[in-house]
């Protein structure tokens, strides 16, 4: 199983009030290439705080971060997030005066990577795999709804044909009926796409369609079972 | 989808707060364009007066502010020596100056009513005196006393501003040149009507001299030798003179015949100085005889050559200030270069009150335009820290975010100034009036009438007069492409300042933050 993204000697704290607080300690952990991952824990354990400096947009006090072996630092945190990456908040976090549309093309324009000519057919196509129909699409992001708007993000995410993506709690917001059709997307990413997908959750109902469930507890990173 | 389509979506699809841009730019155009028209248009009038003005500068003694600072002095003595101590024009700082290549003309004449016996001269047709006056001789007898029919106009430098500006136009032959000057040789241009009546060609020679026939009998009868008090000269340009007596002046009737334009002779000022140093050495001679010796003193020749002003013609009016500029450091004491501005700006001042007022307003709508789009651009960056945070979330640099923001404004600035810009120029040419006839009252309710300019007969008036009028006519608000191109680039500034404190705000926002702050 080939590593994609590499975590050594992690640490991160903050200072609160004279006092020093350790949210990561030494944390370690491989990530493989093409599984889908969830990462648990108690409120406050430093969940997004992990999310965040692995996905480049935080930096650790100490430690490494490699991706596909090269240091995501000498890399560049902006290149990574460019070309290597794709993200999805909980508040979904579209540009919200663009359309569906718009969003997937601003991903496909921003990347160095290489990306079909055709951005609008490729767009259409990749909103429609994720139910997202041409009439909607078209829609102001606004006007659609949470769990449309989520769907828009993944397709975004992935837009920039990126391998590994992160989400951090992406079906907080969702009632179950669509949390669930979330997590089917997620599925999809792996099986079909074979991206590597790592999502922090509360929910069971994600951790169990996932391949590995890992917790955050005390400052590392624990798979469980 | 890059930042400028993104920009181009984002005005238009928030219209709210595009249009809350796009009015203040419109107001501030507006105002912008108010204030750069009255400007220019005070500008314009001033210079438009100018280029009618002779472009003249004289370099002269301010006896205004002498006798005033001789008149402060409390003590007597003091003060009589202030006095003798006279202020004259520096002759080598006058030399200076005439090198100038900006001065086409100069006029520093020896203006001299002087006799030639031999000669008819032009008579005045309005006058019916005889040009005969009586006189006391030395030994107390009341004798008739010949009046001078001829008048020499000796310059100093080889155009005078009559001949430059076509007063004088030369016939035939030619006027005189610096050789001339500097070789002092005795030559001259007549009148056409004077060679005419006198039948005088180039070549001839004329006779001249400042004695009366009165004086010269009595230099004689003392024993003097007076072989040398004429002046000859040869002719070596016929010139005519376009200045004419003015029948309608009730002063003509009164001139006499040296006044008559056509009785004028040009001649170089240094063959003239030494003809007047000999010469006066020998009348000199004479009185010293009569009166005691040593009661004149001979002078020195130095003192012959002096002048006590000189105008110099400038190529360009507006060249005028420029000129005076260059060279008023350089000045002795008391010594002015006068181009009649005191006048000139006296009468604009309305002008000016304008350009301050305008130039004020500018000042004001700068700063509060760059205050109220900053505010505008920061308050709606507060509501897109999501959108900043998912474009940086996506790599996209903050330089691009910046850019963005950037040509949002840019976009609206340009739409909001030149909607202005019709607009503008319709309100500035209405408040410039209103504000043109405001300053013209106040003025005047405020200034002093010192509008009664005295001017000493005879004296040659080289400035051109013109009254307020005439300058204020020449205002007119108008919005030339030049005030538009101004106008964009301001707006450019002020987008650019604007934008300086919401780019600070882009460049401090961390991308983490749009992870903590779930909704
Ligand atoms: N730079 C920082 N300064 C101060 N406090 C910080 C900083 N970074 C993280 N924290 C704190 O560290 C703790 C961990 O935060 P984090 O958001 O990572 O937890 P979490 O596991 O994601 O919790 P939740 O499940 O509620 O989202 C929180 O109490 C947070 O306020
Ligand atoms: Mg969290």
């Amino acid at each position: 199983m080939s590593s994609i993204l590499r975590l050594e000697n992690i640490n991160y704290g903050y200072e609160d009030g004279g006092y020093r607080r350790q949210i990561l300690k030494d944390l370690s952990y491989d990530f493989d290439s093409g599984k889908f991952y969830t990462i648990l824990g108690p409120s406050g354990s430093g969940k997004t705080t992990l999310l965040s400096i692995i996905a480049g947009l935080d930096k650790p006090d100490s430690g490494e971060i490699y991706y596909e072996g090269e240091n995501i630092n000498k890399m560049g945190l902006y290149k990574y997030r460019r070309n290597k990456i794709g993200i999805v908040f909980q508040s979904y976090n579209l540009v919200n005066y663009l359309t569906g549309l718009e969003n997937i093309e601003l991903a496909m324009t921003e990347t160095d990577n290489k990306i079909p000519k055709n951005h609008k057919e490729v767009a259409y196509a990749l909103l429609a795999k994720f139910g997202i129909g041409k009439s909607k699409a078209d829609r102001l992001v606004t006007r659609l709804s949470g769990g449309e708007q989520q769907r828009i993000a993944i397709a975004r995410a992935i837009a920039s044909n990126v391998d590994l993506i992160f989400a951090d709690e992406p079906t907080g917001n969702l009632d179950s009926a669509t949390e669930e059709e979330i997590i089917k997307i997620f599925r999809m990413l792996t099986e079909e796409f074979g991206k590597t997908v790592i999502v922090v959750t509360h929910s069971n109902e994600v951790s169990k369609l996932s391949d590995h469930r890992v917790l955050l507890h005390e400052g590392v990173l624990k798979e469980i079972e | 989808m890059n930042f400028l389509r993104r920009a181009i979506k984002n005005v238009i699809r928030v219209p709210s707060k595009s249009i809350l841009l796009g009015i203040t730019f419109f107001v501030i155009g507006n105002l912008v364009i108010v204030g750069l028209g009255l400007t220019s248009a005070s500008q314009n009038a001033k210079i438009l007066t100018r280029k009618q003005m002779r472009a003249v500068v004289s370099y002269e003694v301010d006896f205004d502010r002498y006798y005033a600072d001789g008149d402060s002095i409390e003590s007597e003595e003091e003060r009589n020596e202030f006095y003798e101590n006279y202020p004259k024009i520096d002759l080598e700082q006058n030399a200076k100056m005439i090198a100038d290549e900006r001065v086409k003309a100069v006029d520093a004449f020896y203006d001299r009513i002087t006799y030639a016996p031999d000669l008819e001269y032009i008579k005045n047709p309005y006058s019916n005196s005889e040009g005969i006056a009586y006189t006391i001789d030395a030994d107390g007898n009341q004798v008739e006393y010949q009046m001078p029919s001829f008048k020499i106009q000796a310059n100093i430098f080889p155009m005078q501003i009559a001949l430059y500006e076509g007063t004088y136009e030369i016939v035939e032959g030619r006027y005189y040149t610096q050789e001339d000057l500097d070789n002092e040789n005795r030559v001259c241009l007549i009148t056409d009507e004077l060679a005419d009546l006198n039948n005088l060609r180039i070549g001839d020679t004329i006779k001249l001299c400042d004695y009366s026939q009165t004086d010269l009998d009595s230099f004689a009868k003392a024993g003097l030798d007076v072989s040398n008090m004429d002046l000859e000269l040869e002719i070596i340009g016929i010139y005519h003179n376009n200045k004419e007596l003015d029948p309608n002046d009730t002063n003509t009737q009164y001139m006499q015949a040296y006044d008559v334009p056509a009785n004028t002779i040009l001649m170089p000022s240094t063959a003239y100085n030494r003809y007047n140093y000999d010469a006066s050495i020998v009348s000199n001679t004479y009185y010293n005889q009569i009166y005691g010796t040593g009661i004149i003193e001979n002078p020195d020749y130095e003192s012959f050559t002096r002048v006590n002003s000189a105008v110099y013609l400038l190529d360009d009016p507006l060249h005028v200030d420029e000129f005076i500029k260059d060279y008023e450091g350089e000045l002795g004491d008391y010594q002015i270069l006068n181009a009649n501005n005191d006048e000139f700006n006296r009468m604009a001042r309305p002008l000016d009150s304008i350009s301050m007022f305008a130039n004020l307003i500018l000042l004001i709508v700068g700063v509060a335009a760059v205050i109220i789009i900053t505010l505008i651009v920061a308050l709606t960056l507060k509501t897109r820290t999501y959108e900043m945070g998912v474009l940086l979330s996506m790599g996209v640099s903050k330089i691009k975010v910046i850019m963005q923001l950037f040509v949002e404004l840019l976009i609206v600035a340009i739409l909001g100034f030149s909607l202005s810009i019709v607009s503008g120029s319709l309100i500035a040419g209405k408040v410039g009036d209103v504000v043109l006839d405001y300053q013209v009252e106040t003025e005047n309710e405020y200034a002093s009438d010192d509008s009664n300019v005295i001017y000493y007969g005879g004296v040659e008036r080289y400035f051109t007069e013109v009254t307020q009028e005439q300058i204020l006519s020449q205002y007119n608000v108008t919005i030339s492409p030049l005030i538009i191109a101004e106008i964009y680039i301001l707006g450019l500034g002020v987008v650019f300042i604007s934008i300086v404190i919401p780019a600070m705000m882009i460049m401090r926002f961390n991308p983490k933050q749009i992870l903590l702050n779930t909704n």
